[in-house]
């Protein structure tokens, strides 16, 4: 048998005490269309939302086409723990060097002023004697540097404050030797603690990088862009949207994009309406006497050119209602075959309708539409045929098989068993979390322990008349 | 209407701001309004003045709008961004640093400058849930301004730089703008048609945005995440997207404030009472429309600027000329009108005065309305 295009490995999913899904094994075939049946709360959605990445699973493996559904380690991923680790350490060496220190140093070329405590008692004895009717504040006089980090003197009179600076300033060396020497001296620790502040950051730049990185390697974005789509058995269209616009959002990640700035269909935009400005402009000023001559008529010219090209580009995107022309061509093929698709659904009359008007099967049949609208390789559906009338029930299965012919491979959960055994080539058949059976419809019908679960005796044999009631190329629409 | 914009919807709507468009190009040679005033109440007003703040207001609000409107993000720290604008135009255009590069150069430096900050706030924040982002975003708004503060020989502190020169623009271009008014008028202008041109530009591109995937995908986020990034779209980084976009064009505008004040003043000038002024303008005009924003920016600095001071002057000279009452200064009561006004929009009209079909659709729908 050939690699399976889905296939989940002892697949379990606990919710604190809870276990939904338990050693849950699943192999889908490609071209295949497979179902998941069960009782109501046998975890059936929570392994399709284990299986797109909404729920990450405690323990057991999702492989896509052979490969593990989480994002691999490659080296692009390393290099951007690293740039992040680099840009953080880079920050908190900024920070640990004090910025406005190096930006004097740097930018205004300021040498660091040499303070001198020697200076700075000196500077206090002046203005005490200089201010003889000094009154004290909470009765103490007290000395402290510009700073307020040292204290010279704390004394009750003024004539003892005075009496001890000199003391201090006795002690002191006239010069101010000592405090280059300790500069010198801090110097060396200021190294260490930038090396320090360097290596924390780059660290937790690294780490903080990898985290998220570990969170983010199975979203449901990952998952959907290996080709993987769903519908939710509670729909989740987006309702303020029109149906084309569903569909439109969904394709949005297979529209063409960077469209480069050489391209041909912008140059015009800036360059037509800036030289024609620059030249009139140019000459009008090079001819005028009093406009400043030749030189400032080079620079007006510039200068209007550049003013006039912005405003042409957008003058021209505005007259298009798009960016770029190419922009616009490749909304139009989105658009064609958006409308295409809700044709294949049979929704293309109601493409303008806003999608929260739509009756409810339809509304079903859009949220399919907007899952093949990202190209899936496989489909997932959540009870699709839920709520559908038995006529709106025939065209889906009829759909669904159209949908496996296109080559896309589906995976459906469905209470409507006419749906799972008329249309599934496997069954899985879950009962409390626990895979109980797998096999073809027919194997599942006679499987004693499906029976005695979920399917009773009475629904066993009514499946049985499924298949033959059902017209096989019905038309999508009912 | 369909939401859906094709070429019809965008000619109809561009008729209203053309129009707008015409009347404000115009507007500092024909002061319409102020003449109008002056002959009604005998008070000279200078309209054209405050409408320049009235720009670079409305730019702010409609960065914001890319953030709060678009993409849902609850932001409560824009005048950090705006600040980080107006600091970096200080420091690459006034003549005591070395860079000087001018008006111009700010203005592509401030955007980056602004973005890249944002870019640093996001990429860790932006996976927390609506409130957790706010407080984070008021956090750095808080901590911006002191640090501004105290970086005192990069920005100065409370003094701010200054002066800021003003914008260069060809001789021949300078003289014309200036007109009879000589040099002040001339810069007035300068400011007035620079600041237009940023919002006209500003506001276009917005418009295509709205039409374009970029706005697809915000509405898909908006309407439902989970199901959106089953399709394949990537919520954390159109996230983003919109919030690095919206910090650098508030960076922009931050440049233009600047530039206009001559100075970068003082960082205590951008405040969380700043940030919640520009929410304000969104609420009042609706969340997610461009015209609602700029309606709210001209209501809410047209109160502040034009009216109070109108309505103060009127008053005080209907008391009695000298009386300089607290309670008859109409500036005095701005901040009761501007929470009473909150309070019945709220009540009465919670989508704004101006909202963009697609949130007034959304909010109906949350509120109970029909499906």
């Amino acid at each position: 048998m050939s690699r399976p295009l889905l296939e989940v490995r002892q697949l379990t999913l606990r919710f604190g005490g809870l276990t939904a899904v338990s050693d849950v094994d699943l192999a889908v075939q490609p071209g295949q269309i497979a179902a998941v049946i069960g009782p109501n709360g046998a975890g059936k959605t929570s392994l399709f939302n284990a299986i797109t990445g909404i729920y990450e699973p405690t323990s057991g493996d999702v492989l896509i086409d052979g490969l593990d559904a989480r994002e691999p380690l490659t080296r692009r991923t390393l290099a951007s723990f690293a740039g992040s680790g680099l840009l953080l350490g880079v920050l908190v060496l900024l920070a640990a060097a004090n910025v406005d220190t190096l930006w004097a140093a740097v930018v205004k070329q300021q040498a660091p002023t040499a303070f001198s405590y020697a200076q700075a008692a000196d500077d206090a004895l002046t203005f005490l004697l200089a201010a003889p009717r000094l009154e004290p504040k909470l009765g103490r006089f007290r000395v402290v540097t510009f700073d307020g980090t040292v204290v010279l003197a704390t004394e009750k009179t003024r004539e003892a404050g005075l009496v001890r600076l000199g003391e201090v300033r006795a002690q002191l060396p006239a010069s101010a030797h000592p405090v280059w020497v300790q500069a010198r001296a801090s110097a060396a620790a200021a190294r260490t603690l930038r090396v320090v502040a360097f290596l924390v950051g780059l660290a937790l730049g690294a780490a903080g990088a990898h985290a998220v990185w570990r969170r983010t390697r199975r979203t449901p974005t990952t998952v959907a862009r290996r080709g993987v789509a769903r519908t939710f058995q509670n729909i989740r269209l987006f309702h303020n949207m029109t149906v084309l616009e569903n569909v439109l959002v969904a394709m949005d990640r297979h529209l063409g994009h960077r469209v480069p700035w050489t391209h041909a269909s912008r140059l015009p935009d800036l360059l037509a309406p800036a030289a024609l400005l620059a030249v009139a402009i140019g000459l009008v000023a090079c001819l005028r006497p009093g406009m400043g001559g030749a030189e400032s008529g080079v620079a007006t010219g510039l200068f209007c050119s550049l003013g006039a090209g912005i405003f042409g580009w957008l003058w021209r995107i505005g007259r298009r209602g798009s960016f770029s022309a190419a922009a616009l061509v490749n909304e139009a093929v989105a658009r064609t075959e958006a409308l295409e698709l809700l044709r294949f659904v049979g929704l293309d009359t109601k493409a303008g309708a806003l999608s929260k008007n739509l009756a409810y099967g339809e509304q079903r049949r859009l949220e399919i539409a907007r899952a093949l609208a990202t190209r899936p390789k496989l489909l997932l559906l959540d009870e699709p045929a839920a709520g559908m009338n038995p006529s709106e029930t025939v065209s889906l299965m009829a759909l669904i098989r159209q949908i496996r012919d296109t080559g896309v491979t589906v995976l459906l959960i469905e209470h409507h068993m006419r749906v799972v055994m008329g249309i599934s080539d496997r069954i899985t058949v879950l009962v409390y979390g626990k895979r109980i059976a797998e096999g073809t419809p027919d194997e599942i019908r006679a499987n004693p322990a499906v029976i005695e679960a979920y399917l009773g005796a009475e629904d066993a044999s009514t499946a049985d008349a499924a298949p033959t009631a059902d017209p096989a190329g019905e038309p999508a629409h009912a | 209407m369909a939401p859906a914009g094709g070429t019809l919807p965008w000619r109809r709507w561009l008729r209203f701001e053309t129009i707008a468009l015409a009347i404000l190009l115009a507007y500092p040679f024909l002061p319409v309004l102020d003449w109008g005033i002056e002959a009604a109440t005998g008070q000279a007003v200078r309209i054209d003045r405050q409408l320049v703040n009235v720009f670079i207001f409305g730019l702010l609000a409609l960065a914001l709008n890319v953030q709060v409107g678009y993409a849902g993000l609850l932001q409560l720290g824009v005048a950090a961004f705006f600040a980080i604008g107006a600091m970096t135009t200080g420091v690459v255009t006034v003549e005591k640093y070395p860079f000087q590069v001018g008006l111009w150069g700010a203005l592509l430096l401030a955007p980056v400058a602004a973005g890249a900050a944002g870019l640093l706030l996001g990429a860790p924040t932006l996976r927390l849930r609506g409130d957790y982002l706010a407080i984070v975003t008021l956090g750095f708004g808080e901590v911006m301004r002191v640090v501004l503060l105290n970086l005192e020989n990069i920005t100065d502190g409370p003094r701010g730089l200054n002066p800021i020169p003003e914008p260069w623009l060809p001789p021949a271009l300078r003289e014309q703008l200036g007109g009879a008014g000589g040099a002040s008028e001339g810069q007035l202008r300068t400011m007035y048609y620079l600041a237009l041109g940023c919002l006209v530009a500003a506001v276009v591109c917005f418009r295509l945005l709205e039409q374009s995937r970029a706005g697809r995908r915000f509405v898909a986020l908006r309407e439902d995440a989970l199901a959106a990034a089953c399709m394949g779209l990537d919520p954390a980084r159109i996230k983003l997207a919109a919030f690095a976009g919206g910090a650098a064009l508030a960076g922009a505008a931050g440049c233009l404030y600047a530039t206009n004040l001559t100075t970068t003043a003082e960082p205590n000038t951008y405040d969380f009472n700043y940030s919640i002024m520009v929410l304000c303008c969104l609420i009042i005009g609706g969340l997610g429309s461009l015209r609602g924003a700029l309606l709210g920016a001209l209501l809410l600095l047209g109160f502040d600027n034009v009216a109070s001071p109108l309505l103060t002057r009127l008053v005080q000279q209907a008391i009695g000329g000298e009386s300089s009452h607290v309670m008859a200064s109409f500036s005095n009561w701005r901040w009761i009108v501007f929470g009473v006004a909150l309070v019945l929009m709220m009540r009465w009209r919670p989508e704004g005065l101006w909202p963009s079909s697609r949130v007034r659709e959304e909010l109906h729908e949350s509120s109970g309305g029909p499906a």
